[in-house]
This record gives structure tokens, sequence and C-alpha cells, in this order.
């Protein structure tokens, strides 16, 4: 299957994160000088649903190319939002502009076109808040994904497919994330089946792996697993990647493992980025 | 002498009227023609793309090294598209997209009346006195950036097409004027030019990407699309052809302009 249908308003495409909030996303995430994993993980979701708003903007709206939905694991498998969205499971991309629980304002170096550095004062939305609490019913959480889609890819047959990205720090404590995630990975539209993305992000500093094609160079059975459950990047994202100098071979997944902030960051873009976009 | 002028356009499928992002302009005396394709991943691509092809009419760049003229006329359309931006008005998203810029082609096309041929002087009174050459009637300069497209037709012959050549020099990032000042340097030096001659009779077709590749495709299998294009003659008549074109499959669902200049035959032009 290509996964090359263009995204539209009338032939929209939605994306899943499930994010781990289990007791242990309290400690510092590698290279972020002592910040907890737990923040680490709100920030770069808060900064991807900035991006995705920005990027879908036009004129004075925002178009509904995507729908959104952000599922925590921890204490409970649920909706994620805070603010006037909490509850809600998938939330058109519009919904997600007009309503976020709050607008910080946080500073940010920008590139002058002249080369120099400039810092200024910018609007940071924050839709998720950090929590870290329980265990890591991973398993859970990639059920509740595929209860959310089943409907959604019936009734879009034509869209490009969901892409689900799940960011964790350790191993499942239920009986995940195997046979659920080759469970919502069966589910399809026309254009391909739906695309799971797996991030690790570590505690400890050794250098991360991102979208290896295979398994052998990975530390242990936990990473290989992920390995094993996480999609190949379908040729298009892979081709984006390589333009901006990732290395990737044809067979590269969509999975990171030891993942710092940066790394994080820039696995969150790369799943978000659509050549179809309309 | 004055050529007959025709434009069209419709928009993307799924999209409304109001947001078509191309811009077509052209002079009153008929010798400035411009077409211009707003970015559809960039905001207020329409006001950028409209200020950008009616500017080259009213105010073609000066005569100063290419990189240079357009980077200098380039600076008054910048401020005035960030003027006609509601800025104190738009939620924080619209305002942070608006910031980075919106982005367009320009495919610029002047005609100037001809002293001399392209051949030298000599060597065109020899192919007129044996009948082969018709004397040029004007000249003209095109300039480019970006992939909206020029095909010149003689003769039922296509002659020049230009900035691109082949249906697979299409890319989903050709070179933008942007509205932010500083990153239009690289883009001017990049700046295509192609100069040629302009006989009566002669054909023009200005379009933007997702009809010029459609033309570039159905040239390269031996075909002659400007034989179907010049046979527009109505808004009508090109919005049934692009829906077909698009059920079928031939032309890519964008913002799709055409414009057609041709020059009047002139009698006794080849004797």
């Amino acid at each position: 299957m290509p996964y090359n249908a263009e995204i539209s308003r009338a032939n929209p495409s939605c994306f899943v994160f499930l994010i781990d909030q289990s007791g242990s996303m309290v400690n510092a995430i590698a290279g972020s000088d002592g910040k907890r994993k737990c923040d680490s993980v709100a920030d770069a979701i808060n900064r991807l649903l900035q991006n995705l708003v920005v990027k879908c903007a036009r004129g004075e709206g925002v178009r509904n190319f995507y729908e959104v939905a952000v599922i925590g694991y921890g204490e409970t498998v649920s909706p994620a939002f805070s603010g006037p969205l909490a509850g809600r499971r998938l939330v058109p991309l519009s919904d997600i502009a007009e309503s976020p629980a709050r607008i910080e304002e946080r500073r940010r170096v920008v590139e002058n076109g002249d080369g120099n550095r400039t810092e200024h004062l910018v609007k940071f939305p924050i839709w998720f808040e950090p929590s870290a609490k329980g265990l890591t019913p991973m398993g859970e959480a990639l059920d509740g994904a595929r209860t959310l889609l089943e409907p959604w890819v019936s009734e879009h047959r034509s869209s490009y497919p969901p892409i689900v990205i799940n960011i964790s720090d350790g191993a499942a404590t239920d009986t995940g994330p195997e046979p659920q995630a080759g469970s919502l990975r069966q589910l399809a539209t026309d254009d391909g089946e739906v695309l799971l993305f797996n991030c690790h992000i570590s505690e400890n500093g050794s250098e991360p792996v991102a979208f290896p094609a295979e398994k052998k160079e990975l530390p242990d059975e936990f990473a290989r697993t992920l390995f094993d459950v996480s999609s190949p990047l379908p040729e298009n994202l892979a081709e984006q990647a390589r333009a901006e100098g990732l290395n990737l071979e044809p067979e590269s997944r969509g999975f990171a493992f030891n993942a710092d902030l940066t790394e994080l960051i820039r696995f969150l873009d790369l799943g978000t980025r659509s050549s179809q976009l309309k | 002498m004055e050529p007959d002028v025709l434009t069209f356009g419709v928009s993307k499928l799924g999209n409304s009227a109001e947001e078509y992002e191309d811009a077509v302009s052209s002079s009153s005396e008929g010798r400035r023609f411009a077409i211009a394709d707003g970015a559809t991943q960039t905001s207020f691509a329409d006001r950028w793309s409209q200020i950008v092809s009616l500017e080259f009419i009213m105010n073609p760049p000066s005569d100063e090294p290419l990189d240079k003229r357009w980077t200098k006329w380039l600076l008054p359309l910048q401020e005035a598209w960030s003027s006609g931006i509601p800025w104190d008005t738009l939620p924080w998203f619209a305002a942070e997209k608006a910031r980075a810029g919106a982005c367009t082609t320009l495919l610029a096309l002047e005609f100037t009346p001809s002293s001399t041929t392209n051949d030298g002087p000599g060597r065109t009174l020899w192919r007129r006195m044996l009948g082969v050459a018709k004397p040029a009637a004007m000249n003209w300069r095109a300039e480019a950036v970006g992939d909206s497209c020029l095909f010149h037709v003689r003769d039922d012959r296509l002659i020049r097409s230009f900035p691109l050549e082949r249906p697979t020099q299409f890319t989903h990032s050709p070179a933008l004027f942007t509205t932010n000042p500083g990153q239009n340097a690289l883009v001017c030096k990049h700046i295509k030019t192609l100069k040629g001659d302009c006989q009566p009779g002669d054909l023009f077709l200005l379009m933007t990407d997702a009809l010029a590749k459609w033309f570039l495709q159905r040239h390269v299998v031996g075909e002659k699309p400007w034989q179907t294009l010049r046979e527009v003659n109505d808004e009508m008549m090109f919005n049934l052809f692009v829906i077909q074109q698009r059920d079928e499959g031939r032309i890519d669902n964008d913002d799709t302009t055409l414009m057609i200049i041709r020059w009047p035959e002139q009698e006794g032009a080849n004797s």
C-alpha cells in the first residue's frame, strides 16, 4: 500500500499519542540538566501540537487536516488533554488551536536571515500537563488506540492512515505490547495500515539509536521488542528525512531508543511531517 | 500590434474560490504579463502572489544586475504585504504562521519592439529573400523563480519551454520569493532568464505548475497540448477541461491557472 493519499479537509488524517505517565517518569531525562522525563515529554508534546496547529494555519483560521488524541497511561489509561479539552478523545485540529488550557510565554532563540541570533518571547500554549504515577499499562494503552481508531479507519477509507506515536521510559507491566500492537497495526485505510512509532526515552546518557533498520545493535530485550512492533517508515517519510541529512536504510523503522530531548523532538517532528499535506 | 489575451483559473478541488492563491496580471497595452503561484503551505499567500504579479506589470524592476534588481524590487512589496495583515486581531497560531511569511513563484514576461532580429540583419535578409524567415515583430524576455512555466508555440511546434523543460523537473520544493527580507538573497541569485523573438501568429502560454506539468507530460508522449488549450475560450470550458483531467488523474489537484497570449497573423508576413 502506497501511503500517498492527499491530506486535506475532505480527506483528513489522524494522530494518536500514547504517553507513559508511570511513576518512573519523575526521573531526569538524559542530557536535560536534571529535567524530569515527564516534564520533557510534556514540553515535546505541547511543542509538537503547536507546530501542527501552525503548520495547518491559513489566513485567520486553522484547516482541519488532522484529528488528534493524546492518551496517558500510568495509574489509569485515559484521555490526557487538560483545560477545555479534558476528557475528549479525537479532537479536530481547529478545536485544539482554539482551546489550549493556557498560553505561557517562553524565551526562544531565533536565527535571523543575516546569520545572527536573537532571543524572542514566544507564545507557548499548554494542552498537556506532566504526570507520573502508577505502573506502565502499555498493552491497555495500545488497545485503547485500537478501540479509538477502528471506527475512524472505516469512516475514512481514502485517508492517509493514522499515525500512533508511543512514548515510554520502560517495559510494559501488563501483557503488552506485542499482541495489542499487532492488532492495532492490522487496522488500515485503503492507503495503508496504521503506523505505530515507538520512542523510548532514557535516563542514562548512552548513545541514542534512531530509526534503525535491524535490531542486532539494540542493547536489550525491551528495545528489541519495541523495534519488532514498530512500523517501517513509509518511503515518502524516509525520503524527507534523508533530504534533511538523516541516514536511513530502506528498512528503517519508526523507532528510537535511549532518545534524549533533542532526539525526541526530532523523532516527533519527522513522524508528523507529510508531503501529502495540502 | 496587440495580442489577444485570455486568462482562466480554477481552485483546487475542496477549496473555495476565496482560497484560490494563483494570480495573473497583464498590462493594458499588451506588453507585460505575469503569473504567480502562492505557496499553499504558507499563510496569506494569495495576497503575496497578487502583489508580486501586479507590481511586475505596474512597476517592473529596473535594469540592474540580475540578483540586485529583484532583491531591491521586492523590499517595498514585502512591506506592502505585511501592512495588509491584521496583526492585532490574529489569534496566536495565525500570527505565528504569518510571521513565518508567505511564498510565491513568479513568471514574468515582457515584449519589446524589435529593432534587429536574433539572427543578425545580414543573415536574415538572405533568409527573407529566400522566403524562409518572417520579420521579427517583437523581442521578449522572460524571468522566472519557481515552477510556473511559459511555453512558446510557433507554426504548431513548441519552440521554447521555460524554465522547466521536462515533467520530471517538478518537485515539492521549487524556489520561491518570500515576504521575509533577507530570505530572498539566495533565490534571487538563481532567477532564470530567457530571451527570444516573437513573430506574427505566435502563441504564448503561461501556466502554474499543475497545468504546466500536464502540458509537458502530454508533449513528451508526442501530443500537441497547445491545440487543446488554444480552443479554450471561456471560463466554463476551462473548468470542465480541468475537472475532467483531474478525474482521469492527469492533472494534480491544485489551483490551476492559464494565460493565453495570441499574437495576430499579419497579412503578407511570409512574403
